[in-house]
This record gives structure tokens, sequence and C-alpha cells, in this order.
């Protein structure tokens, strides 16, 4: 009678699960992580079209850009990247680390791994100071549920030892690494990736440390740099849709595209952009990255959005006409602050110009506004991550400090960045043809005592598509001087808030983070207002 | 035990006394006035015996004019007849579920008498259920048995109901009871709900109770607590569901025809639509498509005025006037046609029944639909004399066109509409909303909100479920004493949904089909030994030993097309990219149980349970686990004879019970999965679990304890049954939520405990008994109360469910009930005025979140009312549910949008002073510096602080815009919740029907044994309710997270006409 039941031991096979395995090769992982570090579509959404990129007054004008354009801190909006980074890469890269830590054939894939576990975290406490790090994404490896926070100094300290270590392991002679998504497993360009993030990480400490930023900084450089545009560190998105967890797209790009009437390059950045006097050469970036579009219906989005028809020429011709050939008339950005396209500041007029394949056409205020151009921001615009431009930025920075990054002067690097971002522009499928920049490029001079400023602009400018660096790289700098435009009163947010997650499930060790917290809203509290430790006055 | 009987009257009804001394001959009919053929009839105490012939007519010689005549049939009452010196006998014999002695059906199929039971049952006969119709049958149930709460939903067409007995035990298992047919538990799979998530979307597509079809049920039995289903073993822990399907019954072949034909209307309106202003914002019409397109779900504009034009959102101006019903004109009267056909009949010792319902339902919402056709066949035989097979197969097949997408689904109607501007008809977008080429062409919806003509016409989805169940029961008798009963079952259940989305649709521009397949399998094998033995007149005893088997397997594909290269053609070769994703879990489970019932003198009952489960899903080192029942019954009205003459009947009930739960497969390891797509030709991989696995998994224990005590007086003519019970569980198995940065989203482990404690009442009565008209009325009430008792260290609590909006939860919180609704709350004063900000005079949302309201209902009751007049019966019932609240999003955003006629204060006065204000050529920030603004004034103080840091309140009297203050209330994640939290009481008349029964001597004449004829309302009212615009059971989630609402489509009231014929 009871020879069908099966024995209780069988029971523990019947218990494995035949269609997810229980080991997979963490290869596989690196290369989900370089892919979803850029193609969460939601994380930058949230992150740096909802607060970062209004909040440095790059582009702005829509609802999305409503929490960073007015400084209204929103926890849902604030929260993405923790709440997704934690369980969607961090626990990735965690356990690849732990799971290729001390296997011969892994040692190439042990570094890479660590290299962007670094990167992954560097974005957590950039945005937000002290994290959980060491015990972090290891609720299932020890059983660490509600993991301590590290002092962000740690952190730091980590990444150097990490990124180091890391340089040292890498072998050509040892395993290959070819589902590698940044390099195709080419071992040179990862050392050369691990001693640029050093660089950058190093400048980050310019403030707060600069015995310790200048140290690294050297060491990163005698170890070898990013040297080219060949070298730049990036994700190559493809052309679907981002949407849910749809992670091949750009996931910036895709929530660019998410809005039917996306936001607009902002007077601040449009000004960067433009000659200090009519007489100067204008940076080619100026009418390559920002463009005025005449939508075909009003609301419509994704790839459908992007036919829209360039009215650039026409509109800058019209009020050329009007104010005797200046080559910077018609060029209108919107203010920054706005959360609506209806802000009619600079206020200008309805125009009647002649839409290409339409004829005459009445051209609103808002359409007259710059936007990023199309061909930026397609789903398969790659992700870069470190560019030799912004290498060669952070390199003139460190020859101003004098520092011993070899023998070129601040300028040769500060012009090799500039034009190398300006060359980078032709990696993006449709680009413009982009010739005749030299004459810009010789004429960026370093003014005396305005050093860090200019370089920094720049490099504001070059982070321009990688806006969580970009902001992290103007707090740390200061540099381009933004005044603050949101709700009167409010200074420019510094940090984001630790998410409520936090707030109910860890508590205790969050509290003992928020108590070393700096800045305006008082030490101890754990506001967006306030800053992170790196972040010195 | 009645089989035994019955199996060795039949052996000895061939034998007829040669010694009888007294003739009687006689007529057994049932109560249609039918003569019941093969009857029993014995002489009582011998082996005299014969049984009625085709016409129930029968001629028996007796011994003595004292002699007793029994008459037995299966599935009625036994009737004892003394023949005194009567020489015709004519009895009319009751179907065995009515009267006092009735005989119920319990765990493991065994029938008892009620009076014998230490726990609750209840239970409904299936006539009651396939009247009302409904296409789940178990809505039919609400408010019908007191503990048993039903929470019909959102859901939809073919949507599955919430069920709940005694309330939630525990914090993170579905909660859902087990259901059991004809003694086989079926596993209620749910086919795929919305999620709790804050971005809870998709659609519900029923379960497997949703399906069955009422028209085959002959009885229903509701086992409450764990008493009395300690036999199912875990399944079981939130009660059982025993139905008791139709078998065959007459001896001539039998056919019965059935037919309802019903219309469905809207049941809830939009009845809280302001008529006084129309489309636009801060008081002004739009003035361009832009402006028009971005209004459209604003009724902040000036005073509608037909003589005013506005511009549409397509550019055509139109008349700025108020449409009445703008948005209820969308829906449409839906229609339900039922029909049926059985066949039944005994044939010597063979009996069938075979049926055929098909049913066909027209959604309110155009093109949305379902068919569903149920075959049921099951036929018993006797092979000798001691061996019995008996054998079901049911194939259903159900198909759903276009389900309603719910809660913050882009595709969902009611959320597409909500809001939408007084002064526009929702008809004006079934125009122009593609193009000629069949593009989208956008309405003022965005990426979020669809047109809803796109979503009917041109979007599709389409469920088909297929579902197959065979039962095969062989039962052989040793002797009178020993039986075993062996079942063997399998329930397969298919599911295909497939789901599409054409080019350009905004949130899939390139297309995209989705499509699950899915095939369910649970195989049981049960094996039982029964024996009972009479130890002395007095002491009955009954010992049954078993063992079952389980297996569960869960096996399909969800798989995602998109890419659509081949446009039109809906499959997926015409798709570019593919997602496939397998889907496997097996679950196993072997058990012993073992019970001892004993009686004494049929009025003292003890029973005693022990069940040994042995579960594939834990640890092997705890994947065995044992719990006991004990139960008791005490009939004082049978054990005292000098009682009260009023007192019919009285019986005390105890029990206690234990019962041990498993978990969900593959819970211990962690697992990983390879990324879909390759990027750039190179595949990837990731962890794909979001919950920590436990290796330490222990069994979950629910422990409950149940008093009651039934009474019936004055001849039966009115009763009550009250009940206590208590449950409390521990080391639930429960997934709790971890914080993110360990890298998982949430954790299994044991841990909390949750306890109930309610009252259930049932009172019955027969106010009017007379020769033609009988009233009788039935009402039952249930209180349960909940509590969380503990979480895991560290956890302050567990979101059950969260809202799209203003950061609000459904938890389960220590120390509150199960499933608190939790938000900000308003700052108030010390004297509870609402303090309002100085700047923006909007409340000032409380510095943390606050239980705000429970989902759940402190009470749930029910009135039914039978009247009787000769052939006619008219039946009304009333459920009621007091005391829960529900968080509205579509009344949120009714307000948000100013279409609530909560929005209508101070409008006329900021337009005129926006009219000023632009005369006197002031910018809006100097007109309010000077005083001068005007516009609706908020209640409430505004807050300063001086110097000194003396805090004073000062009422608020400044005006601002209206549109600014109301629209001002939806914000993502935080901002003040509670003026969403509404009252979801509601009393309901859930149905009435009304039912006429030719007499015989007319069906006679047509040549038809019986004719029967009805109205049927389905949920024609809703007597009382407190929330406006939706039904008050609009929770779109049917998980353990209620309380929340968020764009629900109108509930629907049924109107039908029955017939019924028996040939």
């Amino acid at each position: 009678m009871i020879a069908f039941l099966a024995s209780c031991n069988d029971f523990a096979d019947i218990n494995v699960n035949p269609v997810r395995p229980t080991d997979l090769d963490p290869v596989n992982q690196l290369a989900y992580t370089q892919m979803r570090y850029s193609g969460d579509y939601v994380v930058p959404l949230r992150s740096a079209i909802g607060v970062t990129m209004p909040l440095l007054q790059q582009m702005t004008g829509t609802f999305t850009n409503n929490s960073g354009a007015t400084y209204a801190y929103s926890e849902s909006i604030y929260s993405f990247v923790w709440n997704n980074d934690f369980p969607g890469i961090v626990v990735n890269m965690v356990d690849a680390v732990e799971r290729t830590t001390g296997i011969a054939n892994k040692t190439n894939l042990n570094a890479m791994c660590r290299i962007m576990k670094v990167m992954v975290f560097a974005r957590l406490t950039d945005m937000y100071g002290d994290i959980p790090y060491s015990e972090a994404g290891k609720g299932y490896i020890s059983l660490t549920m509600r993991p301590k926070y590290d002092e962000q100094k740690n952190i730091y300290n980590d990444f150097f030892k990490e990124l180091k270590e890391s340089f040292t392991q890498l072998d050509a002679s040892k395993d290959k690494v070819t589902q590698d998504q940044f390099f195709a497993g080419d071992i040179s360009k990862w050392k050369k990736l691990a001693n640029s993030l050093r660089l950058r990480y190093a400048m980050r400490l310019a403030k707060v440390d600069p015995p310790k930023a200048k140290s690294e900084t050297e060491a990163a450089y005698a170890d070898g740099l990013i040297a080219s545009n060949a070298d730049i560190c990036l994700t190559k998105h493809e052309n679907v849709q981002s949407v849910g967890t749809e992670f091949r797209g750009n996931g910036l790009t895709g929530g660019m595209q998410a809005n039917p009437d996306p936001s607009r390059i902002t007077t601040t950045m449009i000004n960067l952009l433009k000659p200090e006097n009519l007489t100067d050469p204008v940076d080619p970036r100026l009418n390559i990255i920002t463009r005025c579009y005449y939508p075909l219906s009003p609301l419509v989005t994704g790839p459908a959005l992007l036919t829209r028809i360039d009215i650039t020429d026409q509109v800058a011709t019209y009020y050329s006409n009007l104010s005797g050939n200046n080559a910077m008339s018609g060029i209108f950005g919107i203010v920054p602050g706005s959360n609506t396209l209806a802000v009619n500041s600079p206020l200008v007029a309805d125009i009647t110009i002649n839409v290409p394949g339409l004829g005459n056409k009445i051209v609103a205020p808002k359409d007259q506004r710059r936007q990023v151009a199309n061909f930026m921001q397609q789903f398969n615009t790659p992700a870069i991550h470190v560019s030799y431009s912004e290498i060669e930025l952070l390199l003139a920075e460190a020859k101003v400090r004098g520092w011993n990054v070899g023998p070129d002067a601040a300028k040769t690097h500060y012009q090799n960045g500039i034009k190398a971002n300006i060359e980078q522009l032709k990696l993006y499928t449709g680009a413009p043809a982009i010739t005749g920049y030299d004459a810009f490029v010789s004429f960026k001079n370093l003014e005396t005592g305005k050093e860090l400023e200019q370089i920094n602009t720049q490099l504001y400018l070059t982070l321009f598509l990688n806006p969580l660096e970009g902001f992290a790289n103007w707090r740390r700098s200061g540099f381009p001087v933004l005044l603050p435009v949101g709700t009167t009163g409010i200074p420019i947010p510094r940090r984001f808030q630790y998410p409520q997650n936090e707030i109910d499930q860890n508590k205790e060790n969050m509290g003992v983070a928020v108590a070393r917290i700096l800045g305006i809203k008082g030490t101890g509290i754990d506001s967006y207002l306030n800053r992170v430790w790196w972040d010195k006055e | 035990m009645k089989k035994i009987i019955l199996t060795l009257f039949m052996s000895l009804a061939i034998l007829v006394s040669a010694i009888a001394q007294q003739k009687v001959s006689g007529y057994v009919k049932d109560s249609e006035d039918v003569g019941i053929p093969g009857v029993s009839i014995l002489e009582k105490g011998t082996t005299n015996g014969i049984t009625t012939d085709t016409d129930g007519k029968f001629v028996l010689k007796v011994n003595s004019s004292k002699a007793i005549i029994q008459f037995i049939f299966i599935g009625m009452k036994t009737i004892e007849e003394e023949v005194k010196n009567r020489a015709v006998i004519n009895v009319t014999m009751q179907s065995e579920n009515v009267g006092i002695d009735e005989v119920v059906v319990t765990a493991l199929g065994i029938k008892r008498e009620e009076k014998s039971l230490g726990y609750s049952v209840s239970s409904i006969k299936g006539d009651d259920l396939s009247k009302s119709n409904d296409p789940n049958m178990m809505n039919t149930l609400a408010g019908k048995v007191p503990g048993l709460v039903i929470s019909q939903g959102a859901g939809g067409i073919s949507g599955s109901s919430r069920v709940l007995i005694r309330g939630n035990t525990t914090i993170s298992g579905d909660n859902q009871p087990l259901y059991v047919i004809d003694g086989v538990p079926m596993v209620n799979t749910n086919d795929g709900s919305t999620g709790g998530g804050k971005f809870a979307l998709g659609y519900d597509m029923g379960d497997g109770a949703s399906s069955i079809n009422s028209d085959d049920i002959e009885n229903i039995s509701v086992l409450k607590g764990p008493s009395a289903s300690a036999l199912y073993g875990s399944l079981a822990s939130n009660g059982v569901i025993m139905i008791t399907m139709k078998k065959g019954t007459n001896k001539n072949l039998g056919i019965e025809f059935k037919s309802t034909t019903s219309i469905e209307k809207q049941g809830t309106n939009y009845d809280d639509i302001q008529t006084t202003y129309g489309q636009g914002m801060n008081g002004v019409l739009p003035a361009s498509v832009t402006e028009s397109q971005k209004t459209l779900f604003y009724n902040f504009g000036p005073r509608l005025d037909p003589n005013l034009k506005v511009i549409g959102w397509d550019g055509v101006d139109r008349p700025f006037g108020l449409m009445k019903n703008n948005i209820d004109g969308f829906f449409k009267t839906g229609r339900t046609y039922t029909n049926s056909i059985a066949f039944s009949q005994i044939a010597g010792k063979t009996s069938f029944r075979l049926s055929y319902t098909n049913l066909n339902s027209k959604d309110i919402i155009p093109k949305t639909g379902m068919d569903r056709h149920t075959f049921n066949l099951s036929a018993k035989t006797m092979i000798g004399k001691n061996f019995t097979i008996d054998t079901r197969v049911v194939y259903t097949k159900e198909m759903v066109n276009n389900r309603p997408a719910l809660a913050d689904s882009y595709n969902n109607i009611a959320k597409s509409f909500f809001g939408l501007a007084n002064n526009i008809d929702q008809s004006f977008f079934s125009q122009n909303y593609k193009t000629a080429a069949g593009d989208y062409i956008e309405w003022g919806g965005g990426t979020y909100n669809y047109n809803p003509y796109w979503v009917i016409n041109d979007m599709k989805n389409k469920t088909n479920k297929d579902r197959l169940l065979g039962v095969i029961t062989l039962n052989y008798e040793f002797s009178k004493e020993l039986n075993l009963k062996v079942t063997g079952s399998s329930d397969q259940n298919y599911l295909n949904f497939e789901n599409y989305n054409p080019v350009t649709t905004p949130s899939a521009l390139l297309g995209s089909l989705e499509q699950t397949s899915r095939k369910t399998t649970t195989n049981q094998l049960d094996a039982l030994l029964s024996y009972e033995k009479e130890l002395s007149p007095s002491i009955k005893l009954t010992a049954r030993v078993g063992a079952n088997y389980f297996g569960y397997v869960n096996d399909g594909f969800s798989n995602v097309f998109t890419k659509m290269a081949v446009k039109g053609i809906v499959n997926p070769n015409s798709y570019t990219e593919k997602a496939i994703n397998s889907v496997y879990s097996r679950k196993d489970k072997n058990s012993f149980y073992g019970i001892l019932a004993t009686s004494y003198k049929n009025w003292l009952y003890l029973d005693a349970t022990v069940r040994r489960d042995a579960s594939s899903t834990l640890p092997v080192k705890n994947n065995t686990y044992s719990y006991p029942s004990l139960s008791g019954s005490f009939v004082f009205t049978d054990a005292f004879k000098n009682l009260p003459k009023l007192i019919t009947f009285g019986k005390f009930r105890a029990s206690a019970a234990e019962v041990g739960s498993d978990t969900d497969p593959y819970m211990l390891d962690l697992v990983y999965g390879l990324y879909p797509f390759p990027l750039n030709g190179q595949p990837s991989g990731s962890i794909s679990t979001t919950i920590v696995p436990n290796k330490e998994l222990k069994p979950t224990r629910t422990r409950s304890f149940e008093t009651g005590l039934a009474m019936k007086f004055f001849n039966n003519r009115v009763g009550f049954d009250f009940t206590y019970y208590t449950s409390i569980s521990r080391d639930q198995i429960n997934v709790v939520p971890a914080p993110n940065t360990s890298g998982y989203v949430s954790q299994i482990v044991n841990v909390g405990s949750i306890s109930n404690k309610g009252v259930e009442l049932a009172l019955s009565g027969s106010p009017i008994r007379t020769k033609n008209f009988n009233w009788d009325i039935q009402v039952n009430f249930a209180k349960n109360k909940n509590k969380v008792v503990s979480l895991a260290e560290g956890l302050p609590f567990l979101t059950l469910a969260s809202a799209r909006w203003l950061g609000v939860s459904v938890v389960a919180k220590p120390g509150e009930p199960y499933g608190a609704i939790m938000g900000y709350n308003y700052q108030k004063d010390p004297s509870g005025n609402i303090i309002l900000d100085a700047v923006s005079r909007r409340p000032i949302q409380s510095t943390a979140r606050e239980v705000i309201g429970n989902g759940t209902y402190d009470w749930t009751g029910g009135v039914i009312n039978t009247f009787s007049y000769k052939g006619i019966s008219l039946t009304a019932s009333i459920d009621i549910k007091q005391g829960g609240q529900l968080f509205s999003m579509t009344n949120m955003y009714s307000i948000a949008r100013g279409q609530s006629t909560l929005t209508l204060g101070g409008r006329d006065e900021w337009i005129q002073s926006e009219k000023d204000r632009v005369a006197a050529g002031q910018t809006p920030a100097s007109w309010l510096a000077s005083g001068n603004q005007k516009g609706y004034v908020p209640q409430g103080v505004i807050k300063t602080t001086d110097a000194a840091g003396l805090v004073t309140y000062t009422p608020n009297t400044q005006g601002i815009d209206p549109t600014v203050f109301w629209g001002g209330y939806v914000i993502d994640g935080q901002g003040v919740a509670a003026p969403f939290i509404y009252d979801a009481s509601y009393i309901k008349l859930r149905d009435v029907t009304i039912s006429y029964n030719l007499p015989k001597a007319i069906t006679k004449k047509l040549g038809i044994s019986a004719l029967s004829v009805g109205l049927v309302a389905r949920n024609p009212l809703i007597i009382s309710k407190k929330i406006p615009n939706i039904d008050p059971d609009s929770n779109y989630y049917n998980g353990n997270g209620q309380g929340l609402e968020l764009g629900s489509l109108p509930s629907k009231r049924g109107f039908g006409f029955n017939l019924e014929v028996k040939l």
C-alpha cells in the first residue's frame, strides 16, 4: 500500500530547479553588469533626467525633470539608482568576485569583475556618501541581511587598492574573457581602464585629501592611462526600446525618448558652448549636440519622435536676418529651473519659417529652443563610461595642481581633452561630418588663475551624457559656477538621500552613517542638501 | 457506513420472507411527487425485504402489525413506519441534507451526521448557486456562510475572487482555502494577477475555482478552521471548500435542460462629477492644440457654456457644453447565456450522469467576452457484491477575449478615462485614433494612458484554458466492518495567454507579443482503510488509516516576441526578436494519516486524528512533520430527556488542532539565469532570484481552538449556531523584505506569528409556515479579530502591497491587524485643525507614515430571505461587509483633476480675481502680496513661530488657485493620503431569484416530469456604500494586500431569465 510513496530522501532531488542552474560561469554576470550599468532605463530616467541633468542646468523643461529643476525632493525618484543597483548589479559583482577569487584559470575575469565592482559601487557612494560596501550584496554569501555602512573614505581607499591589484593581476597570458562587453577581453585596455578609474577617483579627493589625491594620481599616471579614443570604455547598446527589464538599449537616451516633447537644453549650457566674443571660433559642439526641431505630431515617443524635422538653420537664419548676420543669433535654450516647456524664457515670440517639406509654418517658442540632437539620443547610442577626453582634462587639472603627470603642459592636456570630446561624437551612429575644429581647439587656452574653472567646464561638457559622473565632478570641483534656480531659498542639492527601503529595513546601520553627514542642513541630517565626505566646501 | 448498510440490504432484498403474515403495499415518492424506483423496503430487525419497482410501488409481507418498515435509499433520509393495521403505506422521502440530522461531507469525502462533528461546517446546495448563475460560482457564496468572506475585486470577466475563511492566518502565504472536488484536493492555481507592487499592472486571469461550473454542483461544504481540515494537511491550513458534484439519480433515463439568459448593465456609475466647470486649468480655457491635449483630463476651466467653442486635442473646435455621462457611455449592455443539458440514469448496479454546459458572455466592455464549455461525466458501478467503481471525468474549456487590464496598466481603460473633462465625450476618441496605415495617433494620454479605442479595437489578448480532471475511486468491502477505498486522480490544467501590442503602441513601439503557456498537473493517489465496530450497543468505534501521494508540476513557457516585422499577422513568426523563458516547478508530498472516531449512545462523539507529511519543498532534515487534532460533540438534547419541550435540538462542540505547512519549491538554493537576449552577440546572465534562499526552513505550524453551540427551538422553527475560535500560527515560513543593500529584495525565513480570534453566528427561522405560504430567514454574522503578533527581528513591518501614489502601502505590522493601510496623515494642531503650509496653503503631511486604515473588514454578514407560495419561491440575499477601508486612487484623480464636486469651492472667486489682476496689470506675486488674490480658501491653520519660540496657529483666510490646491494631491511617494482613505463598508443585495415550479398536473400533460421558470437579478442594488464613483469591492489585487484601488472598471448588475425542464 505504501509502494507508491517516494522515499523522503528523493525529495532533495525533486527540489532542485531543473530550469535555473545553481551555478553559472561568472563571466555572464560581468557581461550582464556591463549591459545593465547603463541599460537599466529607469536609473538614468529618474536619477539623471529626473535629477542631475536639471540640477546641473544642462536640460530641463518637462515634468520628468521636475525634481531636479525645482529642487523638490522625491523619495521614489532619488531612490531608483539605489533600489535597482544593489539587487540588480551589486549582488552580481559581489557574487562574481567571490566565485572567481583564488580560481587559477579565472584571474583575468576576477580582475575585470573587481574593476567593474568598483565602478558599480563608486556610482552609488558618489551619490549617497557612506553606503554599505564591505558587507553589501552578501545576503546569500554570508547571510548578512543588514549590512553595515562603510565610511566613504574607507570605500575610496579600498577602490584604490582594488584597482591597483586588478591592474597588477591582469595578464594577457592568462584566461581570455571573450564575453567582455567593454573591450572584448583586451587586457591592455582593461589595465588602462583600471588606472584611469584610479585617476578619476583620486581627483575626487583633490579638496578633501590633497596628498592622497596627488599620490594616487601620480601612481595611476605612471601605470598607464587611456591614451586615445580607441581606449574609451563604453557599452555598445543595441537599437531596442529601453523599457522594463530590457537592458540592451541605452537607458539614458531611452529615457530621453520616453518624453513626447523632450527636455530642452538650458541657457546655462548654451552659454558655456557659445564663444565669449562673436569673433572667436565657435565650439563645433554647439550646433552638433544641440538642435531645433519641428515636431510632426505633438505627442509621440520613441524612434518616431526622431522623425521630427530639423529647423536649426531656419531658426538661426530667421533671427540672424533680424540682427544683421550674427552667428550666435537664434540659439535659444530654456531657462534652468523650468519643469514645463510653456515657460517662455528667454522671451521669444512665435515665428513663421519655411519648415523643410512642410512650407511656411508657425514655430512656437518651445520649438525654437535647442534640444539634444537626434543622433545622440537613439537607443543604440553608446554609453561612454570613461573617455579619453575626461582623462586628458583630469590630467590638465593635475598638471595645474603641479602634480607629476608627465612632461606635457596643462594646456596640451586641456586641448587634447576638448579635441577628443569633439572627435568622440563620431562614435554615435548617424553623426554629422565633424571637421574644421582644429582652429577652435587651438584657440582654447588656459588663463592663469582660471584654469580649474576652464578645465572643469570642459569636463562638464564632456560628461554631458554621463550625467551621474558629471554631477560628481561638478560637486568636487565647484565648476562651472551655477546659481540656484529651484525653489527660492534652497541651494543646489548635493547628494541623494537614503531610500525609504533602508529607513524601513536597515535603520540602525543607516543611523550610524547619517550621524556622519555634514552640510548646510546641519550635521547628522540625511538631507539631499547636505554633502558627501569628499564634497568639501 | 450507510453504503455498507445499503449494500447489505440490497443483497438481502432479493429474499422475501416466507413467514409473512400481513401484506402491506404502497408508493414511495420524492418531494416532487415522483415515484422512486429501487428503494429498499425492509422489515426492521429481520432479513425480510424488497425493492420498489420502476414506478416506486412495492408490496411486502410482514410478520406482525407491530413490524416496523424501513425505507432506505441512498441520498435520502431513511424512514421508519410502524405497520399497525394499515394495508397501504405511502411515504415521501426527503433528500438527506434536509433537517436536523443533516449529513455533511467532511474531509476525505466522508459523510457524517452534522451532529457528530466537533467543528463548524456550513453547507450550501448547488441549486442555490446555479440559479444566480454568476460565471464565477464563488461570488454566489458572498454573504451566505458566516466567516466566509468573498471579495470580488476589480478583476473583470472570469477574474478570480479572493476567498478568506476566518481571516488571514499567514503573513505571506496566499491565505486561500483548499478546494476539494469529490474528495480530490484541487490546487487552486492563480493564473495571473496584477501583483501588489507599486507599479501593479496586468490582468486577473482567474484561478481554478473561477472556472467551476455551478450547474454540476450538488453541494458545497465549507470546513472552517484547521480542526475540520487537519486531515488534508498543509494545503488546507486556511480551510476547505468541499464541492460535491452531481451524480446519476433516476432509474429511467433522466434528461434535464437548463437555460439562463441574462443581461448585464453597468452597476456603478461615475456619480460624483461636477457639472459647472469644464476643461482647462487655473480657470483658463485651452487656447491651442497642445494646451487642449494637456488639459484633456482637467476640469479646472471656466464655467461651461455651450455657446463657447473650445479647441480640441485634434484641432477641431467644439462647443464648451456639458456632456452628461461622458465616460459611462463607453460601456455597453452585456449578455450572458448559459445552457446546459444533463442525462442521468441508474440501471441495475450502474449509474451515470453526463452533462454539458455552455456559458457565453459578452461583457459591458466592448469586444470583451468569454465562452466556457464544460463536459462532466460520472459513472458508478458495482461489480459483484463488494466492489464498487466510481469514476468522474470533467473537461472544461474556457476562452476569454480581451480581458481588461487593471491598475497601473497603460491599457487600463478606466485609468485612461479618469478625470476626462466633462465637456468631452469619450466617443470622440473612437474617431481618427489611428492613421490610415493603422498607426497609433496620440490623443493626450501619453505613454502611460492609451486611447481606450486602440485598446479594444487594435490590441488583443486571448486566454485559453483547458482543464481535464479524472478521478477513479475503487471501494472494496472485505466485511461489514472493513472497507478499503483507493482513489487515484489527475487534474491537468492548460493555460495559454497571448497579449498583443501592435506596432506603434506607445510602450511597445516596435510591436510585441507575449505568450504564456503553462501546464499544471496534480496527480494524487490515496488509500483509506476503514474499520467500523460496535463495541457495545451504546459505543461505536470507527478507525481509519490512510496514505496519500500528492504530486504537483507546473511546466511551461513565458515568451516575449518583439520587433514585429510582418505587420498584421499576430504570430511569433512575425517577430525578429524572441525571448524564450521556460518555467518549471515540482512539488511532491507523501502523507500518512489516521482517524479514530467514537460515539456513545448517539449523543457523545469524540474524534482524534493524526497526520504525518513529508514535503519535497523543505530541507531533508526538516521535511517530515506530524500534527494532531481532537474534537468532540455533545448532543445534550439527546442526553437529557427532561429538557423543556421548546428545545428541539442542542449541541455543544469543541475542537483543537494543529496543522503544519510547507512552502514553494526551490526556496533552498541560489539560482542563476541567462539574460534572454545576447548583447552584441554575447550572452550574459545573473542571479535570477530576488529572495535569499534558506537551507534551514522548518514547517509552519498553525494551532487552533474552536467551540460552539447549536440549538433549535419550537420544532425547528428557530435556531442558532454560535462559534468562537482562536488560531495562532508560529514559525511561519515568510518571504520578508530585506534591505536592498543585502543584494536581495527579500528573504525566506521561519519567523512571525499571527493570531485570529473570532465569533460566528448563524440564525435561522421560519416566521411563517402555513400550508401554502412559507417564509424562511437565515441571518449570519462573523467577526474576526486579527493581530500580527511578531515579525522577524529588526523588521518594522512587511509590505503586502504598495500603491502607485502617495507612498501608501498595505502592511503587516506587529501590534496591528493584518493588512493595515499606511500612509501620510495630516499634520494637526493641538485642537485638531489641519496645519497648512504658510506659502502654498496646502496641508502639510505628517513626518512619518502612519496607519490610516485597514483593508480587511471588521465584520461581515448576510441575510437570506426565502418566501414560497405554492410553486413559487422568492429568495433574496443580502451581503454585508463593514468596517474596511479602501485607498481610492480613482477618487484621488477625480479630485486632483477637478472632476469631483468637492473641488467646486472658490472657482468663480479665482476666475474673477485673475480677471481683476490682469486688468490691474499686476503680476501674480504682487497681486498676492497686495492681499487682493481670491480663490479657494483651504480650511486649516497656519503655524507661526516667533523669535521667542512661541507657536501660534492662525486660521487660514487666504484664497488660492483651486487647480493648484486640488491638483497638488497627486505626488509620487509622498503627500497626504488621509483624504483618499474611504470607508469601504457596504450592504449589497447580492441576488434575488423568483422561481415557479409548474404543478405536476400540468407537467404530466406536457409529458415532462418537471418544469420551472425563474427570474434572477444578480447584484441588482448596492443598498448602501460610502465611496463615490466606484464599487467598494474594487481591489485590483487579489493577493494579501487588500485596500488599494486604482482605475477600477464599473461593477456589473445582471438580470436574467431561467428555464429548467426535466424530462
